[in-house]
């Protein structure tokens, strides 16, 4: 008993909460006690909780030892980096690691976690929608559960992509671990915190703004909002530490002989979505200081009577957010092209032009923002540039979609599961994308903006982009990371409820937003229930196919068959090392050789590895 | 190319505060004179006004060139 | 079997500064955010109270205090650390007469355009954010003179100096912006 305590408190997780509340506490107690001394009315929620979750959340980094190494290197010339690496087993998944693969499945396991929260409220409130009128909430509740399912899966996709890129970058370039391993912890740990204000924020009023949170609604909303609106900023600044980790990875631990062009499509991914956390970020994490100010201090950013525009907060929102939705999916094609190659074993299809579409999308992507505002009263003037920019934009996203199929075309396809979800991504991304045409022209927007018309097109683009590539590469990477096959056949299954489920859920949507379903409201006209029945039992399927991914992966973590180091005969390098890789990747560094693609190439190798290691023959196809 | 002295450098850095000097000055007499119209002097104005801090005292260089 | 460093000294400077610098190029986005609404609320409005003669004596002081922190930084690379830590002393010095060249300006402000109303809503959130910059840089100054960096400067390693100092200058390049932008432009 008393062992198990010592463990508990052992683990950084556990330190740093209970310390976290006590900072909360003191800084709360002191803003009240210095609020009473200066003669204004002690309690006032607002600025007293906002001193709380500063103090709080630096208490708590404080406690949870994310400073330490930095104490130390104020104070001796060679700090000890004691307590920081060889940690084995699970504790080290609950304290602070610095080893990239121990982040990302941090990063990976929390995504998860949060995803089933956001998506239990999201079937919460399908029920809701699944007949007109009261069926099991209120108008103010519905609201509520919307705005927390939105942002909350925002984050979640943030925090996901953090992890496959994390996990993923280090081992695919040849590096040991990222450029900055301790900066790397720090940016996960700031991801606890925000899940924690997102949740508690539902004991304070919640927020029912969606997850834009557009003033005035979000200076009038309850406590809950300044909640949502802090956790918002830690995700943001944990996306732009995040942003820097992988720019400098990318450009300095390189392998020998790995050029640019030699990268995997999925390090081109990672160069591009860093390059938008890093300066995009910024934009969100200012305007989301200014809505705290203008409630907390009253200062008049978006008041019209005293000169503000909420303009302003919705051109700065989607200046992030548009480029936002492109830290979403980048990552996800990555993984796309990562696995069709493999799979059909041939090489990639145009190579060069999907590595540069990869940039050409995060670039294009930052002048598009104003099609979220067509119908927001924005400057006439740039109504069309933007409808020509966003069209624009689809060319590099189409030339990606087209180097899959080619990729695939004539084939010696494999089916197994990472396949079979990579093919499910792209067919549902190529609809996300179609539908989101009539959504870039002016005209026809104009009509469908704020329907469902809206909503089934993003959740194409996100399930497209993120979700089902999520899947994908859990399927392809699991045996890597542990060493372990996923049960193949509970995948297919999995697979195909979800694909199945997806669609009857969605493609109602666009049918539903055509005829006049407006978005984030409760209630509608009952000619609409028959499809958002559907839409509610499409839901179900998916929330069916989450619970079938979790208990395959508990079950094959558990008792899974045992797999090789490189199960898939693939030729990037993450494969030419033992499976779960050695602690710090490649002993000695490979030696790049050639395109990471060259399936079918007889004899074609990626890379030289060293001798010693798990795949001494470093993926060669054979002659 | 020879590592220039540290006397050297540190008269640099006094080149270099005179010339922000004179920066600074001549866009304060352009804001408390120029009563319509001043910020396209002064928009050009920022760029004297950054780059050598840029430059000589960030060492900017290092950005693309590697070696040092 | 035989580890070898993947990273000599060399490089591992080199990654430091790309950090260093990504980190500065993503922070000016956000003053580059902060001067858009400036421009975007107020247009190049400005009101008659502002006290151009003390913004221009806050510039001057910050500038010099850059100019401090560069003879520091230069000295602590050629391994001269009586003089260093004499330049860096009078950068935090010159550095904390800016801020109380701020708070004067903010109690004059809070009696001519407070921050309720268009024009003080801009101000105070520029030099706010100024001013935040201000105070972390001074945290990292002092950090440069405590006995973790001294003892590396002994065995010739300045980067952490480097640091710091690089971040005081881009403080120092912001304000290059906002001066003009709120006590000038007409
Ligand atoms: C079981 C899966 C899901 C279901 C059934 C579902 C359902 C819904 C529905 C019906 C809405 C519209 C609510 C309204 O406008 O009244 C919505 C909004 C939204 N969903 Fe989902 N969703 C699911 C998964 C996801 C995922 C995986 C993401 C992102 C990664 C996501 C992100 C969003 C966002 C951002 C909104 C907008 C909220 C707002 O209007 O502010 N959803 N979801
Ligand atoms: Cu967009």
């Amino acid at each position: 008993m008393r062992k198990a305590i010592a463990v508990v408190l052992s683990l950084g997780l556990v330190r740093g909460m209970l310390v976290g509340m006590a900072g909360a506490g003191a800084g709360m107690g002191v803003t009240v006690l210095l609020r009473a001394a200066l003669g204004l009315s002690a309690w006032n929620p607002g600025p007293v909780v906002a001193i709380g979750t500063i103090t709080g959340v630096l208490a708590y980094l404080a406690g949870l030892g994310a400073f330490s190494y930095w104490i130390r290197w104020a104070l001796v010339a060679e700090p000890s980096k004691e307590g920081e690496r060889h940690r084995y087993g699970w504790t080290r998944y609950l304290c602070v690691d610095i080893n990239h693969k121990v982040i990302g499945i941090q990063y990976m396991a929390t995504s998860i976690l949060v995803i089933m929260v956001a998506g239990a409220l999201a079937l919460i409130f399908r029920i809701e929608l699944s007949t007109p009128g009261r069926t099991i909430m209120g108008p103010g509740l519905y609201n509520r559960f919307m705005s927390l399912h939105g942002i909350s899966m925002v984050a979640a996709t943030l925090i996901g992509v953090s992890g496959l890129m994390n996990y993923l970058l280090p081992l695919m370039i040849g590096a040991r671990d990222m450029a900055f391993p301790r900066l790397n912890a720090l940016s996960y740990w700031l991801i606890p915190p925000a899940v924690v204000l997102l949740l508690t924020s539902q004991a304070a009023g919640g927020f029912d703004t969606g997850w834009t949170a557009y003033p005035p609604l979000s200076i009038k909303a309850p406590l809950g909002m300044q909640l949502m609106l802090t956790a918002f900023y830690l995700v943001g600044l944990s996306s732009i530490l995040g942003g820097i980790n992988f720019l400098t990875t990318i450009f300095k631990l390189r392998a020998p002989g790995m050029s640019f062009f030699r990268m995997p499509i999925f390090v081109w991914a990672t160069l591009a979505t860093a390059l938008l956390q890093i300066v995009f970020t910024q934009f969100i994490g200012m305007v989301l200081i200014m809505l705290l100010l203008e409630r907390l201090l009253g200062l008049g950013f978006f008041d019209p009577a005293r000169e503000g525009n909420v303009l302003l907060f919705q051109h700065f929102f989607w200046f992030y957010s548009h480029p936002a939705v492109y830290i979403f999916v980048l990552p996800g094609l990555g993984v796309i092209s990562e696995i069709v190659p493999v799979f059909s074993r041939k090489p990639l299809f145009g190579y060069k032009a999907v590595a540069i579409s990869t940039l050409g999308i995060a670039v294009g992507g930052t002048m598009v923002w104003g099609h979220h505002m067509f119908a927001a009263g924005m400057e006439p003037y740039l109504r069309i540039p933007i409808m020509m920019t966003t069209l624009l934009v689809a060319v590099p996203t189409g030339v990606k979609i087209f180097s899959w199929l080619a990729t695939m075309w004539m084939g010696k396809l494999k089916l197994d599961t990472p396949l079979l979800f990579a093919m499910t991504s792209i067919a549902v991304f190529l609809v996300g994308g179609l539908t989101g045409i009539p959504l870039a022209i002016v005209a026809t927007d104009l009509d469908l903006t704020d329907t469902y018309w809206v909503v089934g097109h993003f959740h194409h683009t996100i399930f497209g982009g993120f979700v089902f590539p999520l899947m994908a590469a859990i399927y392809y990477w699991f045996p890597k990371v542990t060493g372990k096959f996923l049960n193949e056949r509970l995948g297919k299954l999995h697979w195909g409820i979800m694909t199945v489920g997806f669609f009857t859920s969605y493609l109602p949507y666009f049918w539903l937003g055509l005829n006049g379903m407006r978005r984030r409201v409760y209630d509608y006209d009952p000619g609409l229930q028959p499809m958002h029945l559907v839409a509610t039992v499409g839901g179900f399927m998916i929330g069916l196919g989450f619970l079938l991914l979790l208990s395959n992966l508990l079950v094959s973590a558990w008792r899974g068959a045992r797999a090789p180091a490189n199960p898939w005969h693939a030729q990037t390098l993450e494969w030419q090392v033992t499976s779960p890789p050695p602690e710090d990747n490649f002993p000695l560094p490979p030696q790049v050789v050639g395109s990471p693609y060259s399936y079918g190439v007889p004899g074609s190798v990626h890379a030289l590895m060293p001798p010693g290691g798990a795949g001494e023959d470093g993926g060669k196809e054979a002659t | 190319m020879s590592k220039p002295s540290l006397a050297a450098k540190l008269r640099l850095g006094f080149y270099v505060l005179g010339a922000l000097m004179v920066v600074e000055v001549t866009e304060y007499v352009i804001g408390t004179r120029v009563k319509r119209g001043a910020w396209p002097y002064l928009a050009i104005l920022t760029l004297p006004g950054a780059l050598p801090i840029l430059y000589y005292f960030m060492h900017i260089k290092q950005l693309w060139h590697h070696e040092e | 079997m035989a580890v070898i460093a993947h990273t000599a000294h060399k490089d591992k400077l080199a990654i430091h500064r790309l950090g260093l610098w990504l980190f500065i190029i993503s922070d000016s986005f956000l003053f580059l955010g902060l001067l858009f609404s400036r421009f975007y609320l107020q247009g190049v409005r400005r009101p008659p109270e502002i006290n151009q003669p003390l913004g221009l004596a806050i510039s001057i002081v910050l500038i010099l205090s850059s100019l401090a922190a560069y003879r520091g930084e230069t000295a602590a690379a050629y391994g001269d650390i009586k003089r260093f830590r004499r330049n860096i002393l009078l950068t935090l010095g010159l550095g904390a007469l800016f801020l109380v060249g701020v708070g004067l300006e903010w109690s004059e402000a809070f009696r001519s355009f407070p921050p309720s109303t268009g024009y003080g809503t801009i101000f105070f959130t520029l030099t706010g954010f100024h001013a935040f910059h201000v105070v972390t840089g001074l945290l990292a100054l002092t950090v440069a003179l405590l006995p973790g960096q001294r003892a590396r400067l002994q065995e010739g390693n300045s980067w952490g100096v480097e640091a710091v100092v690089k971040y005081w200058h881009f403080v120092d390049v912001a304000w290059v912006f906002i001066f003009p932008t709120l006590y000038l432009v007409s």
